[in-house]
C-alpha cells in the first residue's frame, strides 16, 4: 500500500514541474534531498550521453544525449546544450541546439534559443523565444480534428497595444 | 480541391491605412488568411511550414490542425530580412509542404532574393498546396518584416518588429503574379491598410513559368 513517504524512501521524484535550479556554488544550501532535481552547475561541462532516473537541471554545458524518458529536464537560463534532450517535460531557458522529444510536453521559455526539431503532443513557444525547426505533433486528437482552428476558438487576450501616434481616431484598427 | 474565386476586392472592412508602416500594432481581417486555411492545403494532419518567426499565438492555432509545423525565422536579430543568408537558414528545412506561410517577406527582398525564394518554395510545396502571403502595396511599408499573430482563422495581429517605415511597394502588383512561377494565384485582397493578401496554389506540374 503506498504510504506518504514512500517515493521519498525510495529516491522517486514526483512528477511536479521542475524545481528552480539552486545558485551556482552550493555552498550554503542544505543537501539535495532526493526530490529534486539533479543539477549540473554552470561550470560542468559533459561530452557524452546522460541518462539517469531524476529530474535534471541543466545550468552549464552538454555536448551529446540527454534521455531521461520519465522525468523532467530543464536547461536553465545559463545552460547551453549542444544535444538531443528525450524528457517526460522539456523545459528551456537557455540554449539548446539539437532536437528536443518531450513524452508530455515540450516548453520554450522567453529567453530560449533553439534550434533543431520538437516533438511532443503538447508545446508550448513563449513570445520572445528564438525557434528555428519543426514541431511535430502527431495527428490531432478527433475531438479536435473536425475542422481547423479558430471557427471554435475562444477569443484570444490581445496584448495591449502601445498608443500610436499619428493613427486617425476616425480609422479604426479592428472592427468586428 | 476547392477553387477560390480571383478578387480585387478594392479595400476591404477592416483597418487603417498607415499604423502599419508607422509602427503601431493592429488587428486586421484577413480574407486571404481564412481562404488559405479553407483550401484542402488546410486538412488535418497536414504539414506548415511558417517563414515567421516562433509566436505563440501561431504555434498554437496551426497546432490544432497540423501534424508538423517548420518555423524558419529569416529574419535577423534586428528583424531585416536576412535577404543574403536565408537559404543557410532553410538548408534543414525539409518538404514537402501542404501550407507555407511567406507573410511579408517577399516585399522585403529585391525582385532577383524574391525569384530566388519563390523557386525554393516551389520545391518544397506539395503540388496543391498553398502558399499566404501579403505583398505592402501603399506608399510605405514598415523597415522590418512585421510579425504576423493569428488571432483567429480571419484575424491577423500586425507587430511591428521595429519603428520607421521605407517606401513602397518594392515589388509592383502586377509582378506579383509573374513571379510566382510554379503557383497559381486562387485569390488576392487588396485591404484598406494597403496590404494585398495573396493565396497561391502550388501547381500540379512544372510548365514554362520563365519570365
Amino acid at each position: 500500500m503506498w504510504k506518504k513517504g514512500d517515493s521519498e524512501e525510495t529516491g522517486i521524484p514526483d512528477s511536479g514541474p521542475p524545481r528552480p535550479a539552486p545558485g551556482p556554488s552550493g555552498a550554503d544550501r542544505p543537501p539535495r534531498g532526493p526530490r529534486e532535481a539533479a543539477v549540473i552547475g554552470p561550470s560542468i561541462t559533459i561530452r557524452g550521453d546522460v541518462t539517469g532516473d531524476e529530474d535534471l537541471t541543466i545550468q552549464g554545458r552538454i555536448e551529446g544525449t540527454v534521455t531521461l524518458k520519465q522525468h523532467n529536464v530543464s536547461v536553465g537560463p545559463e545552460g547551453k546544450v549542444d544535444a538531443s534532450i528525450h524528457g517526460r517535460s522539456v523545459t528551456v531557458e537557455g540554449e539548446v541546439k539539437g532536437d528536443l522529444r518531450g513524452e508530455e510536453q515540450v516548453v520554450l521559455k522567453r529567453t530560449s534559443r533553439v534550434q533543431g526539431n520538437i516533438q511532443a503532443p503538447r508545446v508550448t513557444v513563449e513570445d520572445g523565444a528564438r525557434f528555428r525547426g519543426g514541431i511535430d505533433m502527431g495527428e490531432p486528437t478527433p475531438a479536435g480534428a473536425e475542422r481547423p482552428p479558430a471557427a471554435r476558438r475562444e477569443p484570444a487576450k490581445v496584448p495591449e497595444a502601445p498608443a500610436r501616434p499619428g493613427t486617425s481616431p476616425a480609422v479604426g484598427n479592428t472592427r468586428t | 480541391m476547392r477553387r477560390f474565386r480571383h478578387q480585387e476586392t478594392g479595400a476591404d472592412a477592416q483597418g487603417d491605412g498607415t499604423a502599419a508602416a508607422s509602427g503601431g500594432v493592429e488587428e486586421h481581417r484577413s480574407p486571404g488568411f481564412k481562404a488559405a486555411l479553407a483550401g484542402s492545403s488546410a486538412r488535418v494532419g497536414c504539414r506548415v511550414l511558417d517563414l515567421g518567426p516562433a509566436l505563440p499565438a501561431n504555434v498554437d492555432f496551426l497546432s490544432r490542425f497540423a501534424s508538423h509545423l517548420s518555423i524558419a525565422d529569416l529574419s535577423e536579430e534586428d528583424g531585416a530580412a536576412d535577404a543574403e543568408g536565408w537559404r543557410g537558414r532553410l538548408a534543414d528545412v525539409k518538404g514537402p509542404f501542404d501550407l507555407v506561410l511567406v507573410w511579408d517577406l517577399l516585399s522585403h527582398l529585391d525582385r532577383q532574393q524574391a525569384r530566388d525564394l519563390v523557386g525554393w518554395l516551389r520545391s518544397v510545396a506539395r503540388p496543391g498546396g498553398s502558399l499566404f502571403l501579403l505583398i505592402h502595396e501603399g506608399p510605405e511599408m514598415p523597415a522590418r518584416p512585421l510579425l504576423f499573430e493569428v488571432r483567429g482563422d480571419d484575424q491577423i495581429l500586425y507587430r511591428p518588429a521595429r519603428p520607421g517605415s521605407i517606401a513602397a511597394p518594392r515589388i509592383p502588383p502586377a509582378e506579383v503574379a509573374r513571379m510566382l512561377s510554379g503557383f497559381r494565384v486562387e485569390a488576392s485582397f487588396l485591404l484598406r491598410h494597403g496590404v494585398r493578401e495573396y493565396v497561391a496554389v502550388r501547381e500540379e506540374c512544372d510548365e514554362d513559368h520563365s519570365l
